[in-house]
């Protein structure tokens, strides 16, 4: 039996499925034996932790301030072994134009992009850049904020006519968006999963099936509006591929513990849109369906990310 | 393997529910529970000005007749509460007959029963444009056509109104009801003028068609005369109560905890919508009919709801005071004389609901205009409340909103200074590298 937090809650867009996360993890958590207390982010945090001075903490914060290394680096300050991915693999990973950058440089498959700033607009004109930019990637492309999940402030864009609004409304989510080359094929994505002691495994590949169209906010967390096929359909050796490419992006941005690469598979091509360091433990979400046709039940997926914050002898993490 | 299939009754569901969607921006009213949030997006009124003795005292006195209190009650309400609304009528300026007041759990469901009473499928409802989304969100489910009718800082324009009427004449559709909010309206604030009341009667006349006079806040007027409802007008001009269905509530004069509203028609009227509430639920709660008895007859309520009104009141003036000062010269906005809400307006470009993430992740929020709209108009508005938070956090917010608001027409005017140099350059493909690299 461990002493634990489930951190829960923050300031970021993804706040509610946070909750719901950290409730269902607190709540197998404690099914396991644990003794579990569950903190929200605020003022009192850090306080609160250094009183409790827990064994580990559970990370099921998403977005800003939770997935994208600050509070890895301050639970590391803090000597609290913790869930997950480190500090730079965690902003690496959060950030697309960096996770990205890093992929090509590994040889990763990852559609071609161009990456604007908000000071660039304002302090160098940049917005000059944004059709010529499009141009060189064609229509149709992705505008998105570069440090946003959920699909949140993601738009298609099907012509030139489009360009401006979906930027326009990219930049309300980030000062930093990207254009990406929109590429088609079968939405996969991988749930990956790093036992003490093993190295990264896909745990089952999740073919994502939005009902309307669009896997959006509304599409992820609405029980119904999608259907998932797991494993994925697809022919064994582009699922192989798919798994490869996967394994290869978590360990580019020097992941650990667990994790969701997500890809689309395009004829051959497994191409990486982007990786999250703390997928959702939702319901509906993704990375527990895949444990279960895995044989894994929800405790054991919980216990298994646990045991690997709390292994002593493992190197440190990126 | 199979699909995995997370809501297995998706094939029954009824058609009307399938394409009720929770729009993104209730999605984003999620992280308003976070700490440190500014929210002028709520519609609440501050209960905690009531105060934890005067609730003791009115529920011991319902203690004592608790068998009754526990129990079902008639469905349009027990008796002694309608002599209660008459006087809370009276005040509201309607001289109200006591047998054509019916109990409702909140005005809410007297929305959604004379809806259910009144549209079939593809009639038609004239609103105001914006109009209360709550209403909107009662009339949907009898999947009515809603028809705006533009207001300025008179109300509802009455001479669009009677184009909009007769355009749907010729379309062949049939309007059933004139929905309004005369006073402090949700969400822009603004009171239809007196003349107005009686050229919306007038219309009504002509087509013959009912008018849905929902008056949760005539009450709360800061300043200015109390203008005469447009039931009371019809009384005077006819002797009696017709084609008005007069909504009425409890929410905002005392708390919307207890739930309870009343609809005031004629009796015709009543007995379907007596039918429709059995159906809905029976009977409005007892206990809290109960308690609003025991408080308004006992208590001064009107010294409550003058002292909501001051405070209100103050609330008030320091977000005007900040729009004022805080708010770039492009913003608009209404000046209520009462109610909870002010509406502002932004330049035509910048849209309240992409500007929300922003707002939120500086800690401020507000309710994006296009939800009060049926079919996405209003993207260039919001709704302010200032009800529910102190003077000071209002300057505040409004101080942080007016910043977001400047940062969204600066990049609007980025964006398009400079896309309008690189059209110029968009031809030639070696302006930006190769992004296969």
């Amino acid at each position: 039996m461990a002493r634990l937090v489930v951190l829960r809650g923050g300031h970021s867009m993804e706040r509610d499925i946070s909750l719901v996360t950290g409730g269902r993890v607190a709540h197998a958590l404690e099914r396991l034996g644990h003794e579990v207390r569950s903190l929200d982010v605020e003022e009192s945090m850090t306080e609160r932790l250094m009183e409790l001075d827990p064994d580990a903490a559970f990370v099921c914060l998403h977005g800003l301030g939770g997935e994208d290394g600050t509070v890895q680096a301050l639970l590391e300050t803090l000597g609290i072994p913790y869930t997950g991915s480190g500090p730079l693999s965690s902003i690496r990973s959060m950030d697309k134009d960096y996770a990205k950058r890093a992929m090509l440089a590994d040889s990763v498959p990852t559609p071609p992009f161009r990456t604007f700033l908000r000071r660039a607009m304002h302090e160098m004109g940049a917005a000059a850049a944004l059709r010529p930019a499009a141009d060189s990637l064609g229509y149709p492309l992705i505008v998105k904020p570069a440090r946003q999940g959920s699909g949140f402030g993601l738009t298609k864009v099907e012509e030139p006519e489009g360009l401006l609004e979906a930027v326009y409304e990219a930049f309300g989510y980030d000062g930093k968006i990207l254009l990406e080359k929109y590429v088609t094929g079968a939405e996969i994505t991988a749930p990956i999963l790093e036992p003490a002691g093993e190295g990264p495994r896909v745990l089952n590949l999740v073919e994502v099936r939005p009902r309307g169209g669009s896997y959006d906010f509304e599409a992820k967390y609405t029980p119904g509006a999608t259907d998932f096929a797991i494993p994925a359909e697809v022919p064994t050796d582009a699922a192989a591929r798919a798994e490869e490419t996967a394994l290869a992006a978590y360990r580019t941005l020097g992941c650990s513990g667990f994790g969701r690469v997500d890809m689309i598979l395009d004829g051959d091509v497994p191409w990486v849109l982007d990786a999250n360091t703390i997928p959702g433990f939702t319901e509906t979400s993704t990375l527990p369906l895949a444990a279960e046709s895995a044989g894994m039940r929800f405790e054991e997926l919980v216990e298994t990310i646990l045991d690997a914050a709390l292994q002593t002898e493992a190197p440190a993490k990126l | 393997m199979p699909l995995v299939d997370l809501d297995r009754f998706d094939f029954l569901y009824a058609n009307r529910v399938k394409g009720m969607k929770s729009a993104a921006t209730r999605d984003l009213m999620a992280t308003l529970s976070r700490p440190g949030i500014i929210s002028l997006a709520g519609g609440f009124p501050d209960t905690r000005a009531f105060g934890e003795e005067a609730f003791r005292e009115i529920s011991e006195q319902v203690a004592a007749e608790s068998a009754q209190a526990l129990q079902y009650g008639p469905t349009a309400g027990l008796e002694g509460i309608k002599d209660i609304i008459v006087d809370v009528m009276a005040a509201e300026g309607t001289r109200a007959n006591q047998e054509d007041v019916f109990i409702t759990t909140g005005a809410q469901q007297g929305l959604d029963l004379v809806a259910k009473v009144f549209l079939d499928e593809g009639d038609a409802v004239l609103c105001e444009g914006p109009t209360y989304a709550g209403a909107l969100n009662a009339f949907a489910a009898y999947r009515p056509r809603i028809i705006h009718v533009p207001m300025d800082r008179a109300g509802m324009m009455p001479v669009p109104a009677r184009e909009a009427l007769k355009k749907a004449r010729k379309q062949g559709i049939r309007v059933k009801f004139i929905y309004t909010v005369p006073n402090f309206q949700n969400p822009t604030g603004v009171t239809l003028a007196a003349e107005r009341r009686r050229e919306l009667l007038k219309i009504a006349e002509e087509y013959d068609l009912i008018i849905l006079e929902d008056n949760p806040y005539g009450m709360l007027r800061f300043e200015g005369e109390a203008l005469p409802t447009i039931a009371s007008l019809e009384q005077e001009k006819f002797g009696s109560t017709d084609r008005v269905v007069y909504l009425g509530t409890f929410s905002k004069i005392f708390a919307p905890g207890v739930r309870l509203g009343w609809v005031h028609a004629q009796p015709g009227i009543l007995h379907k919508i007596n039918i429709g509430k059995q159906g809905a639920d029976l009977c409005s709660s007892n206990l809290t009919q109960m308690l609003i008895h025991s408080y308004f007859s006992h208590a001064n309520w009107r010294a409550y709801v003058k002292r909501l009104t001051a405070l209100y009141k103050e609330r008030r003036d320091a977000m005007l005071d900040s729009l004022a000062e805080f708010m770039p010269k492009e913003v608009h906005w209404t000046h209520p004389e009462g109610g909870l809400f002010v509406w502002a307006t932004l330049p035509i470009y910048v849209d309240a609901t992409s500007m929300l993430p922003l707002a939120i992740s500086r800690n401020i929020a507000y309710v994006p205009g296009e939800g009060f709209y049926s079919g996405g108009a209003g993207k260039n508005c919001m709704r302010l409340n200032f009800s529910f938070v102190e003077p000071a956090k209002i300057r505040r917010g409004i101080e942080l909103l007016a910043e977001v608001v400047r940062e969204r027409m600066e990049l609007r005017s980025d964006l398009e200074r400079g896309s309008q140099l690189g059209a110029q350059h968009s031809a030639s493909r070696s302006a930006v590298g190769n992004p296969e690299r």
